[in-house]
């Protein structure tokens, strides 16, 4: 990103940040509420434009149209994309068509220990344990770039534990994750990159 | 076209989950019409000249009721966001949720229009055209809604709105769609305003989805 400027309305929420972001890496996304992190992270992904200021994924402007065209990007956002109708293989199983995956869902579903209960609508499950469900969406194959936000709401410590590894197998792995927490996420044997707001 | 499929087969599965909602377009239909005489002179053919009228404007107002449907859920859940960032073209998952949104509305409404014909004394070798002109009236009312819908989305109550933004554009589907209904009840050919109904048809399907997708991506910002 180059000199990016974010701003909601005539609130500027940050000025010109500039971050090269390299393969291998996990960064964490700081600031207190309010600060703007979502609107970087949605900006990013390229569902907002900035202010002011570019995003290149590969050298390729992500607001421009293509630069995910790959499906490199995996996004998750406060909501699950879950539809309370639905069970969350189903839910889940329509995502990864939509968005060029391939895996197993029940093993992701399995790796988050919410693979009994994959085949019950999504209305009727706790809070934690949809987001466990959106979260099985990062043991499918394809995304380099993992963009969460805040991925440890509602989840218990087991859950957490889970997720840093999750996390931490995609870094190892060469990929970038940018993400956004409140709680305390261990991501074993990976440096933590700190971006401030 | 895998998108297409998937998208398609999500909203029917969820179509088929909240079959209630089936139920209560049959009977918003029926009572409509049942409701009116009760309004008007209880004359026959009172009722006979304004069938046609009475049938598109049923047909309308069950679209404006329905349309929030089309993309509001998957805007609260999250799903929409999903969706903008897919590899598939967005325009196509418009299409295939307005194909499932016209299956869950439209479709029963040509299915039960032959009862809702006879209720109100149209003759009987009016009720191919009758069918016909909502066959392809009604998806043309789901693809303009789906623009409506896409641009108001960002608005919390957006009610009214949606209908000074449709509405007008639903003219031309009313006009035509009773013009052929009121020729067939004559015992007229009906074809003219038929053919003028496919054209409405051929160009919402083409254009509609390509609005409503720049639409979304607006909405969501």
């Amino acid at each position: 990103m180059q000199s990016l400027t974010c701003a909601r309305g005539r609130r500027v929420l940050f000025e010109q940040l500039d971050a090269t972001l390299a393969a291998g890496e996990a960064v964490r996304v700081t600031g207190d509420n309010g600060r703007g992190k979502t609107t970087l992270l949605r900006t990013l992904a390229g569902l907002r434009l900035p202010h002011a200021g570019r995003v290149c994924w590969q050298g390729r402007d992500v607001h421009a149209g293509d630069a995910f065209a790959e499906g490199d990007l995996l996004y998750l956002g406060h909501e699950n994309a879950l539809n309370p109708d639905l069970t969350a293989v189903e839910n889940l199983t329509a995502l990864r068509t939509l968005h060029g995956r391939q895996g197993d869902i029940r093993a992701g579903l399995r790796r988050f220990g919410v693979d009994t209960i994959g085949d019950r609508p999504c209305r009727t499950l706790s809070a934690g344990q949809r987001r466990r469900s959106a979260l099985a969406r990062l043991c499918l194959e394809g995304a380099r770039l993992w963009l969460l936000d805040e991925p440890a709401a509602a989840l218990d410590a087991a859950a957490r534990q889970v997720l840093g590894d999750v996390i931490g197998a995609h870094v190892a792995a060469g990929g970038l994750v940018l993400f956004t927490t409140h709680e305390a996420l261990d991501i074993p044997q990976t440096p933590v990159r700190s971006l401030a707001l | 076209m895998s998108g297409f499929l998937a998208m398609l087969r999500r909203d029917l599965l969820l179509l088929a989950r909240q079959r209630g909602e089936a139920v209560h377009h049959v009977l918003f239909f029926l009572l409509l019409v049942a409701l009116f005489p009760l309004g008007t002179r209880p004359a026959p053919d009172l009722l006979l000249s304004l069938a046609p009228a009475l049938m598109w404007m049923a047909a309308l107002l069950a679209a404006l009721l329905s349309l929030d449907r089309l993309f509001r859920p998957d805007l609260e859940d999250g799903t929409l966001e999903q969706l903008l960032l897919s590899r598939e073209p967005l325009a196509l998952l418009v299409l295939a949720k307005v194909a499932a949104y016209w299956l869950g509305g439209g479709l029963i409404f040509v299915l039960v229009s032959p009862l809702v014909g006879l209720l109100l004394g149209v003759p009987a070798q009016a009720i191919p055209v009758i069918m016909l002109s909502l066959l392809l009236g009604t998806p043309v009312l789901g693809l303009i809604g789906a623009i409506g819908v896409a641009l108001t989305l960002g608005l919390q109550r957006a009610g009214v709105l949606l209908s000074l933004l449709v509405f007008p554009l639903y003219v031309p589907v009313l006009i035509f769609g009773a013009g052929a209904m009121q020729a067939a009840i004559e015992g007229l050919p009906a074809a003219g305003p038929l053919y003028m109904l496919s054209g409405l048809l051929l160009l919402a399907i083409s254009l509609a989805p390509l609005a409503a997708a720049a639409a979304l991506r607006i909405s969501l910002e």
